[in-house]
């Protein structure tokens, strides 16, 4: 979402405000340059106020009505018109919120809020169209709770890390809280599990006393559906170690085969021992697996089951031979009849058509044959397939027998295994030689070596541990689910509800597991990135980075700070004023940038107790850091910045307020009354309008 | 007023991946699913609106699929 233009009118000083933001992103910031009292709270008021309503005010009774409208008038209606734009893919679609409030002024100059209306139009090139229920539209991209991370001023945003313990969390918790959408994943679990007790209680009503029992099962369903992510997620750890440990193995292998390889001649010939009894020893496994395999492919042969069905077959055989030969399988007999009544010729050679009684007679009696052997055909069918399908059973042509076979296998499998167990001795063996050799590299290197293959054993170990516990975990819910489904499927009613439930169990799995993933993964990378950003804005240059390891957000989402002694820093206390505004601006563009919410940030008075690299830092990377953004900012603060502003401003805008005339503004301004007005002054720039008396402002660059 | 996935559709839809496929395609209409809840989350946010109707509403939609797949793979 981007902000394209806003009319202000009427809301205290800003009588009459009209501008429009850079929406370019190249040069995505807008400047307000005004001097303190000058209108930019004000405008930051009028900008939450327009885009939130009521709720984006800090203060509720915060009033509009300028205060010449107090002295003179009996109403003020103030108004807020802002334009801004969505995209989504290639298409930009652009929207107006217009707010208005009446304000009813008494004799005594005392102002209450009278009438508040919100209006919303679709903008686009051929007109604008009002589209019903404003706030239902404006609230799900703009929610209230946005407004204080996109929609603030450097002093609030220090609430985050100043000022009581639990609020800070709170305020922390909740910014995170709406731009992570863990609200509505919290919520939508608890709807969820609303709706899974009623399905529950529905089931309980359709009278089965199992129901009790039925509602342990899915408790235990749904325990398991929590452990088998866990216990899949574990052996993926497991597996990087092993992965791990397998590498560094290697790597210790191949430097004590090279420093036995340029050692003495014995070393080297225990080099080569090792590497040939490695080889053959590979090559025993490899032949182990090989007749594994074919073991289990001798199981699944049809050798096996001919060699099992053959003498059973041998009486099925007897019978099935004579009714083959008898004609009774396969059966013809229904093909050639229907032909006989297609062709209208009976087997006779008598014609089948007319009304003669004969032939009346004829086509009755090929009818009721059909019948008749329809009526057996199944089972002859059936008989036929046996027939055919059980021929090589009957029959087995087979050189050798299964029993045969495979004791040949075993053998040649336990004379591999043989082989391994002795090129293993050997291995060991030849260890141990390499264990005595009087070199403290080898036998740094040695034990490098042993530790990893110890940690990949171990790692290995673990895997199959958790194999074996996840294959045990999923056979116990289907047993689980499957006892279930028997409890409740005695109707179809039932057989309902499990689907119902089993749905349901998938999206509480689904939304359970993306809130953890939320407190835990998308947490951290908020907090890496505040970190980064922290880190960068304050610079290598700043006095504290001495003393600053880094920031982070905790679980109980505290932002803290901690020393390079590993000390627990207050910000509000060992922070300067600088690395706190630069903190709480590293917080709200790093929560920005993870969720992905695409939001103006309009900071009033951002580098407020800042100067010099660390203020250029701050300005530099939340201009780095923003889709699009506004600042409001003094004088005090563009100086220093001023290449900045050349490279990122895409638009500024000056705000005098003529108050201050002749004070501070050096010219009678064009108006009488009490107002903030504006020009497209820059900072390279002042004109007649805008020209203050107290402070210089550099001059156009040439 | 649309704009692109959010961040918690994506990681919902990311989540998804770990569900069981029920029936050939029941993953896919189970995202489709997924998107729905949070739309009427969404409303429910706004206008507070009865949202456990229209839950059950979604769950029982896409039940009836897996009841009908499920019995014909009985079948």
């Amino acid at each position: 979402m981007k902000l394209t233009r806003c009319k202000i009118s009427n809301v205290r000083a800003l009588k009459n405000i009209e501008m429009e933001f850079s929406v370019d992103a190249q040069k995505p910031l807008t400047v307000i340059r005004a001097a303190n009292a000058f209108g930019k709270t004000t405008f930051l008021n009028a900008l939450r106020w327009g885009l939130f309503g009521d709720k984006g005010l800090e203060d509720i009774a915060y009033q509009f009505a300028p205060d010449d409208h107090r002295d003179n008038k009996s109403k003020s209606v103030g108004s807020v018109e802002i334009d801004f734009e969505f995209s989504s893919g290639n298409t930009v679609k652009t929207y107006r919120v217009i707010r208005s409030r009446e304000e009813k002024i008494d004799s005594d100059g005392k102002v209450s809020t009278s009438n508040t209306n919100v209006a919303l139009f679709d903008v686009m090139p051929t007109g604008i169209t009002a589209i019903d229920h404003a706030e239902a539209h404006i609230a799900p991209h703009l929610p209230t709770e946005l407004s204080d991370v996109f929609f603030t001023d450097g002093d609030r945003a220090l609430t985050f890390i100043e000022g009581e313990p639990k609020l800070q969390r709170d305020r922390v918790q909740e910014a995170i809280k709406s731009l992570l959408d863990l609200n509505l994943v919290e919520t939508s679990i608890r709807h969820i599990d609303r709706v899974r007790s009623n399905l529950n209680s529905k089931m309980k009503g359709l009278g089965s006393n199992s129901s009790q029992q039925s509602d342990e099962l899915v408790e235990k369903i749904n325990e398991y559906n929590e452990e088998i992510p866990k216990l899949k997620k574990d052996i993926e750890q497991q597996e990087e170690k092993f992965k791990q440990a397998e590498q560094t193995w290697e790597q210790y292998d191949k430097k004590l085969i090279q420093a036995l390889s340029t050692g003495a001649d014995n070393r080297k010939q225990l080099n080569e021992d090792m590497l040939s009894g490695r080889e053959a020893k590979q090559m025993a496994y490899d032949d182990i697996k090989k007749y594994t395999r074919e073991q289990t492919e001798l199981f699944k042969s049809r050798k096996l089951a001919t060699s099992l069905l053959s003498t059973p077959f041998k009486n099925a055989n007897e019978i099935l031979e004579k009714l083959h030969t008898r004609g009774d399988i396969p059966n013809q007999a229904i093909p050639v009849l229907m032909d006989r009544l297609n062709q209208d010729k009976c087997i006779c050679g008598e014609k089948l058509t007319g009304d003669e009684t004969d032939v009346k007679c004829r086509r009755e009696h090929i009818q009721n044959l059909i019948e008749e052997n329809q009526s057996s055909d199944k089972i002859k069918k059936i008989v036929t397939a046996v027939y055919f399908e059980t021929k090589n059973l009957r029959q087995p042509r087979f050189s050798s027998s299964w029993s045969d076979d495979y004791a040949e296998l075993v053998k040649s499998k336990h004379g591999a295994q043989d082989k391994a167990r002795d090129y293993g001795k050997k291995e060991a063996a030849i260890n141990e030689k390499i264990k005595s050799i009087p070199d403290i590299d080898i036998t740094n290197i040695r034990d490098m070596r042993q530790k990893a293959d110890q940690e990949r054993n171990n790692a290995r170990d673990e895997i199959n541990n958790l194999q074996l516990k996840l294959n045990s975990v999923n056979t116990e819910k289907k047993e689980a689910e499957n006892k279930r489904d028997k409890l409740v499927a005695k109707d179809k009613e039932g057989q309902k509800f499990i689907s119902q439930l089993n749905v349901a169990q998938d999206l509480r799995s689904v939304f359970l597991s993306t809130f953890k993933a939320i407190i835990s993964t998308e947490l951290q990378k908020v907090s890496s990135e505040m970190n980064r950003l922290f880190k960068a804005m304050i610079g290598t240059e700043s006095s504290e980075i001495v003393t600053i390891k880094e920031a982070k957000i905790t679980e109980k989402f505290e932002i803290q700070v901690i020393s390079q002694s590993d000390d627990l820093l207050k910000p509000s206390i060992d922070l300067n004023g600088a690395s706190r505004r630069a903190l709480t601006l590293s917080f709200v563009l790093a929560l920005t940038k993870v969720s992905g919410k695409e939001a103006p940030n309009v900071v009033d008075t951002p580098l407020g107790m800042t100067s010099g690299y660390v203020k250029q830092s701050i300005l530099n990377n939340i201009c780095q850091q923003s889709t699009q953004l506004v600042l409001m900012l003094t004088p005090s603060e563009i100086s220093d910045c001023e290449e900045l502003l050349d490279q990122y401003a895409g638009k500024v805008v000056t705000f005098t307020n003529t108050a201050f005339y002749p004070n501070i503004v050096k010219n009678k301004p064009p108006v009488d009354d009490v107002q903030v007005l504006t020009c497209n002054c820059n900072h390279r720039k002042d004109c007649e309008l805008c020209r203050i008396n107290e402070f210089s402002i550099p001059e156009a660059a040439s | 007023m649309s704009t692109d996935k959010e961040f918690v559709v994506k990681l919902l839809l990311e989540k998804a991946a770990e569900v069981e496929d029920r029936y050939d395609g029941y993953r896919e209409k189970f995202r489709v699913l997924l998107e729905e809840v949070v739309q009427a989350e969404r409303e429910y946010y706004l206008s507070k609106t009865p949202i456990i109707p229209k839950i059950t509403n979604i769950i029982e939609c896409e039940a009836q699929d897996l009841k009908s797949k499920s019995e014909g793979n009985h079948e």
